[in-house]
């Protein structure tokens, strides 16, 4: 169970996985925040894959709502790449903290082919429908 | 030799040194030879100080080109690739795409070819030594260690205090490769500075040509006094933007400094027109393509021993947990 400020849903729009982190900063204080950002995370990818009728593409929109960044949600979010690319899928994250991306690019994950930062979740959603397609 | 050195702590001074000295020479490219053979005789006569002096004088350069490098190689890794799509409609992405490329010429490297599995593997070593310091007491400036060298150091400077002789030998071996990337950044930017300083020489060169030669179209000449006007401007600008302003824009203070340093020298300089020491405008040319070049390999190679201190430093993580 995550804790109350940890907020992750999940849906399929345009027959796209769409995952809605919400979160506050608070939530990098506690100890077990980051299996709880990747648990949660990566939990709902699969329920998304496995829901009826399922997803059109593996692709997955991760939509941040939050103002800060810690290491948990960069493992959240690489752990949610690792299954991503397994699935032969791509991320696109819209609602990175503007501050702390920095931090994703010296991790690397900015310069994989199947990550990449969205601008919003409607153009996000049709560029992995167009690349899939 | 080694044992010697590492005993009386002269290996880090050496690799701040070797490449603070090969700077300093590029200044010789500046200085007039009539002048530089008085110092020797100067120094003839006082031989142990001067000796020392520049000694000291190479250390402190060293040491700044090797933290201005560490520094800026950060950036550039940090400093996200200009997105061409959006490049007209995107306010400020222009200054963007310029401060990129030149944190590209002063401290990028080519990407080397990994295969996936490497990456990674190379990402989660990363990921691993982050969380590893949010056991240590400083989770609450993730904001301010963002940047990878960072994280290294820091986590070997917390790791002794906790778990005091475990891994020490390991401890000890990533310090010595941290050593060698900052000697290699460090010479990096000092042929950068070799670079620089015959580009300045050329350009410099090509501006005193343009002074009221009939030869050169009218578009191209330039007024000596106004260029002067415009190097003080420029000067002026630089050092609002670099200490006033306290947002130093990179590109923008250098372009500044560079024009200024061109028409400043342009006007006063007597010695523009010939090389010192026997030096012609081609092998200066070739100098400074030579010294690009180099400079980009050694930044290659600082980055492979980067991931080597990545992964020794990891390895730590594993002690902690055992």
């Amino acid at each position: 169970m995550a804790p109350p400020e940890l907020e992750v849903r999940d849906e399929i729009r345009d027959g796209v996985p769409l995952i809605k982190v919400t979160y506050d900063g608070d939530v990098f204080q506690a100890a077990s925040s980051s299996a709880n950002f990747s648990s949660e995370i990566l939990s709902h990818y699969d329920k998304a894959l496995g829901s009826s009728p399922g997803p059109e593409v593996k692709s997955v929109v991760v939509e941040i709502h939050a103002d800060v960044a810690g290491s948990s949600l960069i493992r959240g979010l690489f752990d949610l790449y690792r299954s991503v690319v397994r699935n032969k899928g791509q991320i696109v994250c819209v609602g990175f903290p503007k501050d702390y991306i920095p931090s994703l690019t010296s991790l690397g994950l900015l310069d994989q082919s199947h990550f990449s930062l969205g601008m919003d979740t409607p153009s996000a959603i049709a560029q992995l429908k167009r690349q899939t397609v | 030799m080694k044992d010697f050195l590492d005993k009386f702590g002269l290996t880090e001074s050496l690799a701040h040194i070797c490449p603070g000295a090969i700077a300093m020479c590029a200044l010789g490219l500046w200085i007039d030879p009539s002048l530089l053979s008085g110092m020797a005789t100067e120094a003839a006569k006082n031989g142990i100080i001067v000796t020392v002096f520049l000694l000291i004088s190479a250390y402190a350069v060293g040491l700044t080109l090797a933290f201005y490098s560490v520094v800026g190689e950060e950036r550039f890794i940090a400093t996200p690739f200009p997105n061409f799509k959006t490049f007209y409609k995107t306010p400020g992405e222009f200054g963007h795409f310029i401060s990129w490329l030149w944190l590209w010429l002063a401290h990028g490297f080519p990407k080397l070819p990994a295969s996936a599995p490497a990456n990674l593997e190379l990402m989660q070593a990363r990921i691993d030594v982050r969380q590893a310091l949010e056991t240590f007491p400083v989770r609450k400036l993730f904001s301010l260690i963002q940047y990878g060298s960072d994280q290294l150091i820091l986590f070997r400077t917390f790791y002794p205090d906790r778990y005091k002789e475990r891994g020490a030998s390991v401890l000890t071996q990533a310090e010595v490769v941290y050593r060698r990337v900052l000697f290699a950044l460090g010479v990096g930017q000092s042929l950068l500075v070799w670079t620089a300083l015959a580009c300045l020489r050329v350009g410099g060169y090509a501006i005193a040509r343009s002074i009221g030669n009939p030869h050169v179209p009218k578009w191209l000449r330039v007024d000596p006094e106004y260029l002067f006007w415009v190097g003080v401007a420029g000067l002026l600008v630089a050092l609002y933007l670099h200490f006033i302003e306290s947002r130093f824009q990179s590109w923008v203070a250098a372009a500044a400094i560079f024009l200024s340093i061109q028409a400043l020298c342009a006007f006063r300089s007597p010695y523009l027109l010939s090389l010192p020491y026997g030096l012609r405008w081609p092998e200066l040319v070739a100098l400074g393509a030579l010294s690009l070049f180099g400079s980009f390999r050694l930044r290659r190679v600082a980055n492979r021993w980067r991931e080597l201190e990545l992964i020794v430093t990891h390895s730590l993580i594993g002690s902690m947990v055992g």
